[in-house]
């Protein structure tokens, strides 16, 4: 009886089976798989993850490496219990400058887990660290310097994700920090000083030269347009060429014949023997971290996500404003971190003498009487 | 009276007075030594600026350490012969003071013009880079009030009895022990750093030891 039973139902989930098989099918081919390959993949990613994480945590057992991992805000950094309350102080400060131009877009930026290490620490890595950006730090390191490092790190990774061009503009390295009035101090200084033509007209106010000396867009004849000939003189002073007749003739004829063409046939000849860029490495980073400032929201994102491999289209997308406006933005940010005057303010010299009034006044009322 | 007190401290303390105006002029023209060149090179603004800003640490300090060496000159003779001297005048105590202030002042104001003449002729000298400017007369004054605080506040420790001079040191110890105390209790914020802060943040006697001291500036 329970055979025949058995029988019975094994014969209709078999007929069940034939005829839901084509309605499935035709369900399935109906649909596209591209969901279904995303979903495998974010699966099999998370796998990936979990699979590295139970391996460092398993070397870190074999190894009796013992790991603390310190989460700030979407900040992770794994280090050692001992370093524990120094590396958490530096990372609030790390996460709290981060937050100020990454706002919510902190996926643009990918890696943000950081393995944090003493130098010359010779415990053993847990398996896996290999694979998290390591950021290195000395035994007098405090919460500043470490939590300086780690932007550092992440501001390095996140260049990464750039063109070859911007990644170059802005000397490897993506700042996710607003510059700091030091910063802007020295660029200041720098635009104030920089023996360049086209430096002097954008301290002077020529955004147009601005935007020339901060290279977002290539000059066509730098030699020609970023110096004059006394510039250019000096230039060739400093410059160092392989020895050779026609090398020597055209320095000669530039230096001590003050030949303005000897001169700019030389640089154009010798570009790659240091011809130096108008402004330092500096003013680009700032330019950029002023354009993710003013960007807003995404402004990141926007500025990553960019197709064109160039720093002004980037700048613009980020920024939400143009060339222009962002570059005299960045024009009067600098100008107004100039640093504080070497002339003696009225305050400062009726301050000291109040003082010295003061001090005197109590010297006066000390007493004639001492003791033996 | 003054100028017998004038005369009897620039004794005292000539050799202290005639070393300041020494270093006191020599100073502005060793920091400009980078750009005594000829022919300098335009792009020394920048390393000019550093090698300025190195050497203007050496000017508060010389203020502070003139100050100090003047001040206690005016007082070394009267402690060593226990104020008899002052006892025996025919004037108050407070007249008394302001004159050995005043006599202190007037040997401090040597210093001051060599050092005003030293960075002048110092500038004068100087090949400036385009950009930069020369400040002798900014940095002179800064000096003068300077040396001025730093005179006045050690005339007015050393004018005290020992006691005074006892209570100043019982403060500046209370303040270590605090932060000792406080850095051991594991309780954040520094006493000395916030004491210093009051002291060389407006209004405090000691600003005028901040700032830029720079004789070539942007």
């Amino acid at each position: 009886m329970f055979d025949r039973l058995l029988h019975a139902v094994t014969c209709g989930a078999a007929v069940v089976v034939l005829l839901a098989g084509p309605v499935q099918r035709s369900r399935l081919e109906a649909q596209d798989a591209a969901p279904y390959r995303a979903r495998v993949d974010t699966l099999a990613a998370l796998l990936q993850e979990a699979r590295e994480a139970a391996a460092r945590a398993e070397s870190s057992r074999v190894a009796g490496v013992q790991i603390d991992s310190i989460v700030t805000g979407s900040l992770v950094i794994l280090t050692t219990p001992a370093e524990r309350a120094r590396i958490e102080a530096a990372s609030r400060r790390a996460w709290n400058q981060l937050t100020v131009l990454l706002r919510q877009d902190t996926e643009s930026v990918g890696q943000l887990t950081f393995y944090l290490v003493k130098a010359g620490s010779r415990e053993p890595r847990p398996l896996g660290a290999d694979t998290i950006p390591t950021v290195v730090y000395s035994e007098k390191s405090d919460a500043v310097d470490i939590a300086d490092r780690i932007i550092w790190r992440l501001e390095e990774e996140t260049a990464l994700g750039l063109d070859t061009v911007t990644f170059e503009w802005l000397g490897r390295r993506l700042p996710l920090r607003p510059s700091s009035p030091g910063e802007l101090s020295r660029i200041y200084v720098d635009l104030a000083t920089r023996p360049a033509r086209v430096v002097r007209e954008c301290y002077l106010g020529n955004l147009g030269r601005c935007e020339e000396a901060l290279l977002v867009w290539t000059a066509d004849d730098p030699v020609i347009e970023w110096y004059d000939a006394a510039e250019r003189r000096d230039l060739v002073a400093q410059l160092w060429v392989p020895a050779s007749q026609s090398s020597d003739q055209r320095r000669r004829a530039c230096l001590d014949l003050g030949s303005d063409d000897a001169c700019v046939e030389m640089l154009q000849r010798h570009w790659a023997y240091g011809l130096p860029p108008p402004l330092s490495v500096d003013a680009q980073r700032s330019l950029t971290a002023l354009a993710l400032e003013l960007g807003g929201e995404g402004a990141l994102g926007r500025f990553l996500d960019t197709a064109a491999a160039d720093p002004g289209d980037r700048l613009t997308a980020s920024s939400g404003l143009t060339l222009d406006s962002l570059v005299a933005a960045w024009h009067s940010s600098v100008l107004a971190a100039r640093p504080p005057q070497t002339t003696i303010a009225r305050r400062l010299g009726w301050t000291a003498f109040f003082w010295v009034l003061v001090l005197t006044f109590i010297a006066s009322r000390s007493t004639r009487w001492r003791r033996a | 009276m003054f100028r017998v007190i004038l005369y009897t401290q620039w004794k005292w303390s000539r050799i202290v007075v005639a070393l300041g105006v020494l270093v006191a002029f020599a100073l502005p023209i060793l920091s400009v030594q980078g750009a005594g060149v000829t022919d300098p090179t335009r792009w020394d603004a920048t390393r000019l600026l550093r090698s300025i800003e190195t050497w203007s640490v050496w000017y508060a300090t010389f203020a502070l350490g003139i100050g100090l060496l003047v001040a206690t000159t005016a007082w070394a003779q009267d402690h060593r012969g226990r104020h008899v001297y002052a006892l025996s005048l025919p004037i108050p105590r407070w007249e008394y003071t302001l004159l050995r202030f005043a006599a202190g002042a007037v040997l401090l104001a040597a210093p001051v013009v060599a050092l005003w003449i030293g960075a002048l002729l110092a500038t004068s000298l100087a090949q400036i880079p385009p950009g930069l400017h020369a400040y002798p007369n900014a940095l002179a004054l800064r000096f003068a009030l300077a040396a001025l605080v730093a005179y006045a506040v050690f005339f007015a420790v050393s004018a005290g009895t020992t006691r005074t001079a006892g209570y100043v040191l019982a403060v500046v110890g209370a303040l270590f022990a605090a932060e000792v105390l406080l850095s051991a209790a594991g309780v954040g914020g520094s006493v000395i750093e916030g004491a210093f802060d009051r002291l060389v943040n407006w209004p405090g006697p000691l600003e005028i030891f901040t700032g830029r001291w720079m004789l070539i500036d942007v």
